[in-house]
């Protein structure tokens, strides 16, 4: 039995925030599964900065400045486990769509004079900075997972993740293959744990829990081609969410 | 004497800004509100990509309003390739949009703005006496969170809506049981109301612009014409950019915005400054009983104006929901086109510009998105060096309390204007 609740700090790097409200959207389950821990730090609600160690650190959102790499340094430094929260954490997420388009004219686009703007050189996951113990995805992050990790992290167990394809859960829903339809899919590539929500909604996988380790990319790739896809379009969907991951990063889209 | 006021990473705002204050005696110097989140070049990474993908990847700039923008890009992408949508596209857009604005509007309210008033660092920290107020404020989000939930498929991010429509309609029995579900709240909505409109803020004015879509057609969040209040002058979203001028300053990743070279406001009080005429008797009854009257000057009157829309849109979700028999349609067909289309919707913190530009193959050839936060941030600075002089007499903490519950009135979404709050006072 553990003698003191583990400290816990969720942190905030460059994001849309909203895995921090995709915990707060547990509502109830929320505050039971954390009245076992002492929230330390949880800044989209909680005043002050808390620069004290912590047991757990949780960090939400990636390094999009230079300035963030010193603050995730720090965070690593004063925590036991670090997990990386939802696809921005893990891969890069949307900001790192710009690392597969010519620089200077992405932030040419936004600002007349980017030069004096912060921006690291690279937008990729935690994982390229400091150790990433967990990593949990999803844009936005699967509340039901996060239990599942606090728990596990509570009792000292290994937290119970699916290691299957979206395609698993999508078959079990009795959704209609989309790819039987023609459609760009990544379900088969794709991490599952999102309980298919995307095409059981009528919208085809973007992949936003990024490539298994054993994901076929190339074969994907072919049969998409095979439909008439072009490889511009495919390396377009391949790049919005998990870009950076070494699958694709290192194979489709170098 | 010189004194410099710092508020480092201001807390309890949705993302990442720092303020900046220099004071010389009783005169306020210099006041900066940097934004020091991350510049993630959205209207960049939107360049090359199809008109199809412009909802779902400008969705990801604000998690907590996220709805908002997959519909000001649907319908600014709409109008540029001269689609347009079934009135039950436009019925489930506005309950989608409301869901999302109520929501806001809520974390807004209890867990980043009430703390304060109960002299508690989080909504966390209610004590046992006030544990309640927890309850209420999870128990009406995760209500409202239903409504995103049925119409757009998830409470973040919605994946149903589409350019031309949804991908899949909620069932009638959906709406049904969302209907039977909402009725419970009414209690809850009422209490919010009532609670909002009881609480003293500080006593503080300043005369500035407010701005919001015109409710020249029948509704709130969708019109092509905008309304400035002291200018008394309309004028069509169309040409936003002659009076809209956008301009970044140095330090910071936030664009900013002034309305014909002054700054302004846009926001839930904005709206009830412009349209007070139009709300229900009810509403009506609410503000006469409560500490507040409108229109409005007092920045910090922002958080009962939102308590306020919660009623008024809680009660028109109802009421578009009973009116609401599901017909079985299927997104509009996309022509691609060349063209441009510019899109102004309320959402949860003002009004929201998005607007695309197309090639004939239907890529994104240019884009940009003003938000109500980048529109606001140099009101907010604006208040501050009027506000300041009033409180310098305070400790430094009790000053920074004081600015800090000055900024969070506004609601500032800095993931939104890109970026967050960290005070500096100086003083000379």
């Amino acid at each position: 039995m553990r003698t003191h609740k583990p400290k816990v700090g969720i942190y905030s790097l460059t994001s849309c925030e909203g895995c921090q409200v995709s915990l707060l959207n547990l509502g109830a389950d929320f505050i039971k599964l954390m009245s076992h821990f002492e929230i330390k730090h949880f800044p989209l609600i909680k005043e002050r900065y808390y620069h004290g160690k912590v047991d757990i650190a949780i960090v939400e959102g990636t390094v999009v400045m230079e300035a963030e790499i010193k603050q995730l340094m720090e965070i690593r430094k004063k925590s036991k486990v670090l997990v990386a929260l939802g696809t921005c954490a893990t891969y890069g997420g949307v900001a790192s769509i710009r690392d597969f388009m010519e620089q200077g004219r992405v932030r040419a686009c936004v600002y007349p004079n980017p030069s004096f703007i912060d921006s690291a050189h690279h937008v990729r996951g935690l994982d390229c900075y400091v150790k990433v113990d967990y990593a949990l995805r999803g844009c936005p992050v699967v509340g039901s997972e996060f239990i599942e990790l606090m728990k596990a992290l509570l009792l000292d167990k290994k937290p119970l993740f699916k290691e299957e394809p979206v395609c698993v859960e999508c078959k079990k829903n009795g959704n209609i293959c989309l790819l039987l339809k023609g459609e760009r899919c990544l379900g088969p590539l794709t991490y599952g744990g999102c309980n298919s929500i995307c095409i059981n909604e009528g919208y085809p996988c973007y992949g936003c829990r990024g490539p298994m380790k054993e994901a076929n990319v190339n074969a994907l790739v072919k049969l998409f081609r095979k439909e008439g896809i072009s490889l511009s379009e495919i390396k377009n969907a391949l790049s919005v969410f998990a870009g950076t991951s070494k699958r694709y990063h290192k194979g489709v889209l170098r | 004497m010189s004194k410099e006021i710092e508020l480092e990473h201001i807390a309890k705002i949705e993302g990442h800004a720092n303020l900046y204050v220099k004071v010389k005696g009783k005169r306020v110097e210099v006041v900066e509100l940097r934004v020091v989140e991350g510049a993630r070049y959205f209207e960049g990474i939107l360049i090359g990509r199809k008109a199809e993908e412009a909802h779902y990847i400008s969705s990801r700039i604000c998690g907590v309003c996220s709805q908002s923008h997959i519909i000001g890009a649907l319908r600014a992408i709409e109008k540029a390739l001269g689609i347009k949508v079934s009135k039950q596209t436009e019925a489930l857009r506005e309950l989608l949009l409301i869901g999302n604005i109520i929501e806001s509007h809520l974390l807004h309210l209890y867990f980043l703005a009430l703390p304060d008033y109960y002299g508690v660092s989080s909504a966390l920290e209610f004590t046992e006496h006030d544990k309640d107020l927890l309850r209420t404020a999870l128990k009406l989000k995760m209500g409202f969170n239903r409504i995103e939930r049925v119409i757009g498929g998830r409470e973040i991010h919605a994946v149903k809506a589409i350019v031309g429509g949804f991908t899949k309609l909620p069932s009638q029995s959906e709406l049904d049981q969302l209907v039977a579900e909402l009725k419970k709240l009414k209690p809850l909505v009422v209490s919010t109301v009532k609670l909002f409109g009881s609480l003293k803020a500080p006593e503080f004015e300043r005369k500035c612009e407010h701005l919001a879509l015109s409710r020249s057609s029948n509704s709130i969040f969708f019109d092509d014409k905008l309304t400035a209040m002291l200018n008394n002058k309309e004028f069509n979203i169309k040409d936003y950019h002659r009076k809209i001028n956008e301009y970044v300053e140095k330090g910071t990743t936030a664009k900013e915005a002034l309305f014909l070279g002054q700054s302004y406001m846009t926001s839930a009080l904005s709206r009830l400054n412009l349209h007070y005429d139009k709300l229900s008797s009810e509403a009506k009854q609410f503000v006469k009983a409560s500490r507040y009257s409108f229109p409005s000057f007092s920045p910090f009157a922002n958080n009962f104006a939102q308590a306020i829309e919660i009623f008024e849109f809680y009660n028109r979700a109802l009421k578009i929901l009973l009116n609401l028999k599901i017909k079985n349609e299927k997104p509009k067909q996309i022509k691609l086109k060349a063209g441009r289309g510019v899109s102004a919707t309320e959402v949860p913190r003002g009004v929201l510009i998005h607007d695309y530009t197309l090639s004939a193959t239907g890529k994104i050839k240019a884009c940009n998105i003003i938000t109500p936060t980048s529109q606001n941030l140099h009101n907010i600075e604006e208040d501050v060096k009027l506000f300041l002089p009033g409180i310098l007499n305070m400790n430094e903490r009790q000053i920074k309390l004081e600015l800090e519950k000055l900024i969070r009135a506004y609601d500032p979404c800095i993931s939104c204007s890109t970026h967050f709050l960290k005070l500096k006072l100086e003083r000379q």
